[in-house]
């Protein structure tokens, strides 16, 4: 079996016809046999369909050649994005049984561009109820140590990804399940604009703070993911109306002239990273500076004042979701997931409309800072993943979320990996820009990259 | 009419059963802590306009 290639050096090598989409398939099918048992990334393989797939790709792309940088690339999607004649259950008693009857939007967006679904990933029950081992399929598992969690939610694309089973797949990011994964599993992932990308066809967790988006080893195939998946679908109440931006070709533009503020304060005052996660900022700020951006220190409010009104709005909207089931099968959900939206039953109209006006507020405040800087820099999560049976079901009522601010604002942000910490398991940093300036986050975390350095796969 | 309660889950219409009140009274204070933050931090007389999200207008 060969070693994992990018999405953008798989793409390279099937346009000049010296990597068959047949290969590059059956080599991750390959991997999903061999490391499936450990790391339970998937809850419905489509193997034969992808093989099928893979095979006409193939004659195809031989004819015409490929429709694009995803033509032929095997990807795969958290099991709350429907895509049609597979079960989406969400990991969840509540919906087993459920069948998908057509694509979501950035199912068929990627389907269209040539990319390949290998099947249904693991997902925390309902995007949000994690890890438990009480939901019809087992918490997936970390590759660069199984003993670990993946965080969450979207844990099965991140499990999936690192391990080489496909080359980028679907999350969904509400308090951060798109760059947590990311963060603890060593991948790039970004939380677009909100807006940008459709959640039609996606199970909603809380309707105001829900972002699609891609997870992906490199920041490169992010924004080529990313690049297929957005753009308007009236569907969605929450998607704009606006042009696609070209999130790929400025990409090697480089940081030159940009303004990033490090929000020291997040990562080491309002809660305290580890030291790794802290020295990897710290060189990425260092970094950034040697490419020709200005780095300095911003202030923003506190993370604590983000994740109050965010926990506000994401427990109210979640428990507006589920009222029903709440009251008609309660028994059905896990133990974690069933407590959390018992406590949402907890939320009055008068919290949502003053995490409302606090949310706004920070916006603003966050908006003005971001006059004088493009980007702003922090950490992504607390340290390395913990142990998978050490995760406290409560924490993120304990100790303030590094990644929700950006779901309150909808501004964009991306987690890309530092390096390894005293663990041997990943670190990473978050950037996050302007609304609409997604591009400007890819172009700064690709930079990034490029300077780290490549990173070795985790050898589960 | 049901006796009232003080009970704010038995309130909502969501009676819980003895282990899940157990289990769930250090994170109901949790979350009683996180709302009272929302409260005090919302202040007052804001203007109706409570969030825009960064999307442009639909056609």
């Amino acid at each position: 079996m060969s070693a994992v290639p990018t999405i953008a050096e798989a793409a390279r090598a099937i346009a000049a016809r010296s990597l068959s989409p047949v290969e590059l398939m059956r080599d991750c099918i390959g991997r999903v046999e061999r490391l499936e048992p450990t790391l339970h990334a998937f809850v419905a393989l489509d193997g034969e369909r992808a093989m099928e797939a893979a095979r006409n790709a193939e004659a195809r792309i031989m004819r015409d050649g490929p429709r694009g940088p995803l033509d032929g690339i095997p990807v795969a999607h958290k099991d709350i994005v429907d895509v049609a004649g597979l079960p989406t259950t969400a990991c969840s008693h509540i919906l087993v049984g459920n069948v998908a009857t057509r694509d979501a939007a950035v199912v068929r967006r990627w389907a269209e561009a040539g990319a390949i679904s290998l099947g249904k990933l693991t997902t925390h029950e309902f995007a949000w109820g994690g890890p438990s081992f009480d939901l019809p399929t087992p918490p997936a598992r970390n590759p660069w140590n199984p003993e670990h969690f993946t965080a969450g939610s979207s844990s099965g694309t991140g499990a999936a990804v690192a391990s080489g089973m496909i080359l980028g797949g679907t999350g969904s990011d509400t308090g951060g399940s798109i760059r947590g994964p990311a963060a603890l599993c060593g991948l790039a992932g970004i939380k677009p604009t909100y807006g940008l990308v459709p959640r039609t066809g996606v199970v909603p967790l809380a309707w105001s703070m829900d972002h699609v988006g891609p997870l992906a080893w490199t920041v490169e195939d992010c924004a080529l993911l990313l690049q297929a998946a957005a753009g308007h679908d009236p569907e969605d109440p929450g998607s704009a109306a606006r042009p696609v931006p070209d999130l790929v070709s400025g990409l090697g533009g480089g940081v030159k002239g940009l303004r990033i503020g490090v929000v020291r304060h997040f990562h080491e005052t309002d809660v305290q990273v580890s030291p790794a996660t802290r020295r990897g900022i710290d060189e990425a700020a260092r970094l950034f500076g040697e490419l020709g951006a200005s780095v300095r220190d911003v202030t923003l409010p506190p993370l604590a004042e983000f994740w109050a009104p965010g926990m506000t709005l994401l427990l109210g909207e979640a428990f507006a979701v589920h009222a029903h089931w709440v009251r008609t099968q309660r028994e059905k959900y896990g133990e974690i997931l069933r407590e959390r939206l018992l406590l949402g039953a907890l939320i009055s109209g008068e919290h949502i409309i003053a995490a409302q006006r606090m949310r706004r507020r920070l916006a603003e405040a966050v908006g003005t800072v971001m006059r004088d800087v493009d980007l702003l820099l922090t950490a992504a999560a607390m340290g390395e993943a913990p142990r998978i049976d050490a995760v406290d079901r409560w924490i993120g009522f304990k100790t303030p979320s590094l990644t929700i601010p950006f779901n309150l604002t909808g501004q964009p942000a991306l987690t890309v990996c530092s390096g390894l910490g005293e663990g041997g398991l990943p670190v990473a940093i978050q950037l996050a820009g302007r609304p609409w300036e997604d591009t400007t986050v890819l172009r700064a975390g690709h930079a990034y990259e490029q300077v780290r350095g490549a990173l070795k796969r985790p050898a589960p | 009419m049901p006796a009232p309660t003080d009970d704010p889950f038995t309130r909502a219409g969501f009676p819980l059963t003895e282990a899940e009140r157990a289990r769930l009274a250090e994170p109901a204070a949790l979350l009683e802590a996180l709302l009272a933050r929302v409260r005090d931090g919302a202040g007052q007389g804001e203007p109706a306009v409570i969030f825009v999200p960064p999307a442009a207008p639909r056609p």
